[in-house]
């Protein structure tokens, strides 16, 4: 029994590693972004703490942070956080003693860094905050998380102001996740802006998600229908609820058929939700836009402008690089595959 | 006497006590709640949870506990999700592949028990973070939406109009899971092994065995969960099946499974799945929120041990 245990054992690894390895179909494209600063000294190591690997978007960036800095000359590294703040400890303590010259942080618990980054400092780390503030560190790349909330809202009023124009209220069901900061704040952001952006819409039921799952949305999406089928209109805080939602009202139980009048809009987000977003421009999907926080591509320019500058003296004092938002829906979609970046919606055209 | 009747008979039935009355209330606070489509959003919402939670009471029942469960239900929902999509395999032969590596997972869990001389929930906890990688991995920190149709109609399809198939399913397999328990010399041994495997040993059962073998029934029916849980949602990713660990422990808990094995009821735990089912969905639909809802699951788990404290006690 052993002896059989043992030969099962091992081939299961084998299988499981040998697909593991196998191509997929749609490959994330990673290209190196060109420079978009002059350095001033030559390049050196670069490292980035993030906060863990768990979904597209994140090991997107993984790989376009080693890829971008490295065309430029860059030793670059990246560890995940694991969402643990005792393995970001170990990591910033490893890269001290690398004496990296450039370490990027994204914070999994605010102030759990304090300690380690200014030892990274102290020991001559250029440190730059990503997303997260640190209580320590040189320069910061952060989103404005109200600011994205908002610009889903304008996102979400171009549809609505074609689609639902014929609708005295425009009912909206806002799927939320309060037990994380950044959500909470872009929920109330949304709560707090909704009347003023699309006049004639009224949240009709709040559905909190407490992990943000597919399968969260889907339950969210059969919930809310149960008591609002009413519903034209849902916000959503984070892309993975939203999927569920679309799923649950594309599937083949949904009951609804007719996406004229409905529509589903989020923030962040990756290729998962392109196929949803592209058959929205048919009536096909209700999942009709998301807003993304700068491109990736765009992203990792901005951290070789950050890290060039944070060694040659630009940026200093803690100064901070705020996040372009970009506007992805139907119509952008392509634009956005192809380039990396969405010009052909800006927020300018909001008025702000 | 009298008295160590009565508090056995609550105890018994405390559970089903509970979910009238949580049915009752959200009835009268919410005339949404017992109208056909919730009634079947509410099935929906937890037919993966009871194959899973039938799956952790087997394990319970041998006197182990499995931290992984979750990981391997994310493991086995994207292999199944990849091999479809990349049409490695026809959708019948992903769900066989899917349960097998499900059921070795698990064994393996067993096997790694066995030879490190641990206990299981140690032993998960390593191999949970064998399972996450394995998942990343395979999935390549992807979700895999689109699956076909055909998929998706093996939990979504609704008989009649209103009756899920995924609740056919369920319902067929706790059947299955119920009378091999009560009804076979094997599921009797399931028990004995559990409560005591010396005195099992010593009474001429092959207890590493019957232990290999509720891990292959808990490991298949962990599979059906990762099938059933990707075919709700129509897409699947790694990051899909760990919160359900701690939901199908707390289930099983609920309903009074021993954790040092030997003990457990299957309907028991089935009312228990839909006692936090029916909290979840009546709690959202009447508006109180995701922390009402953890007090109110708290305060149940820990009413239900002090029933199970004062039963033992009685009897």
């Amino acid at each position: 029994m052993k002896r059989f245990l043992t030969v099962l054992v091992a081939v299961l690894a084998i299988a499981l590693l040998a697909s593991c390895a196998a191509p997929t179909a749609t490959p994330t494209p990673t290209t190196a972004p060109q420079a978009t600063a002059t350095p001033t000294l030559a390049p050196g190591k670069v490292a980035f703490v993030m906060m863990g690997l768990n979904n597209p978007f994140f090991v997107a960036l993984s790989e376009a942070f080693k890829a971008g800095f490295e065309a430029q000359g860059w030793t670059a590294d990246v560890t995940s956080g694991e969402f643990n703040p005792q393995t970001q400890i170990a990591a910033v303590e490893n890269y001290i003693a690398q004496k990296v010259d450039v370490l990027f942080v994204w914070e999994v618990v605010p102030g759990s860094l304090d300690t380690v980054t200014q030892q990274a400092m102290d020991a001559g780390i250029k440190v730059i905050a990503f997303v997260q503030e640190l209580a320590n560190y040189d320069a910061a790349m952060k989103s404005d998380d109200a600011k994205v909330a908002l610009d889903e809202v304008y996102l979400a009023s171009l549809w609505t102001s074609t689609a639902l124009k014929d609708l005295t209220t425009i009912n909206v069901a806002l799927i939320t996740m309060d037990n994380t900061a950044v959500c909470k704040t872009q929920a109330d952001a949304i709560k707090a802006n909704l009347a003023t952006i699309i006049p004639t819409a009224k949240i009709v039921t709040t559905y909190d998600v407490t992990a943000e799952s597919v399968e969260a949305g889907v339950t969210a999406a059969e919930n809310i229908y149960t008591t609002h089928p009413e519903v034209n209109l849902i916000l959503t805080v984070n892309a993975s609820p939203a999927l569920g939602a679309n799923n649950y009202f594309t599937g083949v139980s949904s009951p609804m058929t007719d996406f004229t009048k409905f529509g589903i809009f989020t923030i962040n987000g990756s290729t998962e939700l392109h196929e949803a977003i592209a058959a929205s421009g048919t009536d096909k999907a209700p999942l009709r836009g998301t807003i993304v926080t700068a491109g990736i591509e765009a992203t990792i320019g901005d951290m070789l402008k950050l890290a060039n500058g944070t060694r040659d003296g630009t940026y200093k004092d803690k100064f901070t690089m705020y996040a372009e938002n970009l506007f992805i829906n139907a119509s952008t979609l392509d634009e956005y595959k192809s380039t990396g970046t969405v010009t052909s919606i800006k927020e300018s055209q909001f008025g702000k | 006497m009298k008295k160590t009747n009565w508090t056995v008979w609550v105890s018994n039935l405390s559970l089903p006590i509970l979910l009238i009355a949580s049915v009752v209330t959200f009835a009268l606070l919410n005339d949404k709640f017992l109208t056909q489509i919730n009634l079947t959003n509410i099935l929906v919402q937890n037919m993966h949870i009871t194959v899973l939670s039938t799956a952790v009471l087997i394990l319970m029942i041998i006197g182990g506990i499995d931290l992984s469960i979750g990981f391997q239900i994310s493991v086995v929902a994207v292999l199944i999700a990849r091999t479809i999509k990349e049409g490695i395999l026809p959708i019948w032969a992903a769900i066989v592949l899917g349960i097998l590596v499900c059921m070795v997972l698990a064994l393996f869990n067993g096997a790694m028990s066995r030879i490190l001389k641990s206990h299981t929930m140690i032993v998960s906890l390593g191999t949970m973070a064998v399972f996450q990688g394995l998942s990343f991995l395979l999935s390549q920190s992807k979700t895999y939406g689109g699956l076909p149709k055909e998929y998706q109609y093996i939990a979504q399809y609704r008989i009649g109009g209103w009756l899920p198939t995924s609740a056919v399913i369920t319902l067929v397999l706790v059947l299955v899971v119920g009378w091999f328990l009560k009804r076979t010399y094997l599921g009797r041994h399931l028990y004995a092994v559990g409560d005591n495997p010396e005195a099992a040993r010593l009474a001429g059962l092959n207890v590493w065995r019957i232990k290999y073998l509720a891990y292959l029934i808990a490991g298949a029916l962990v599979g059906v969960t990762a099938v059933l849980l990707s075919s709700r949602t129509g897409s699947a990713d790694s990051g899909m099946g760990p919160d359900l660990t701690f939901t199908g422990i707390t289930a099983c808990v609920l309903a009074g499974v021993a954790l040092k094995g030997g003990e457990g009821t299957l309907w028991k735990v089935v009312v228990a799945v839909f006692v936090l089912g029916v909290l979840a969905n009546g709690m959202q639909l009447v508006g109180l929120g995701t922390y009402p809802q953890y007090i109110a699951k708290g305060a149940i788990m820990l009413g239900s041990l002090y029933l199970s404290n004062r039963s033992q006690k009685a009897a």
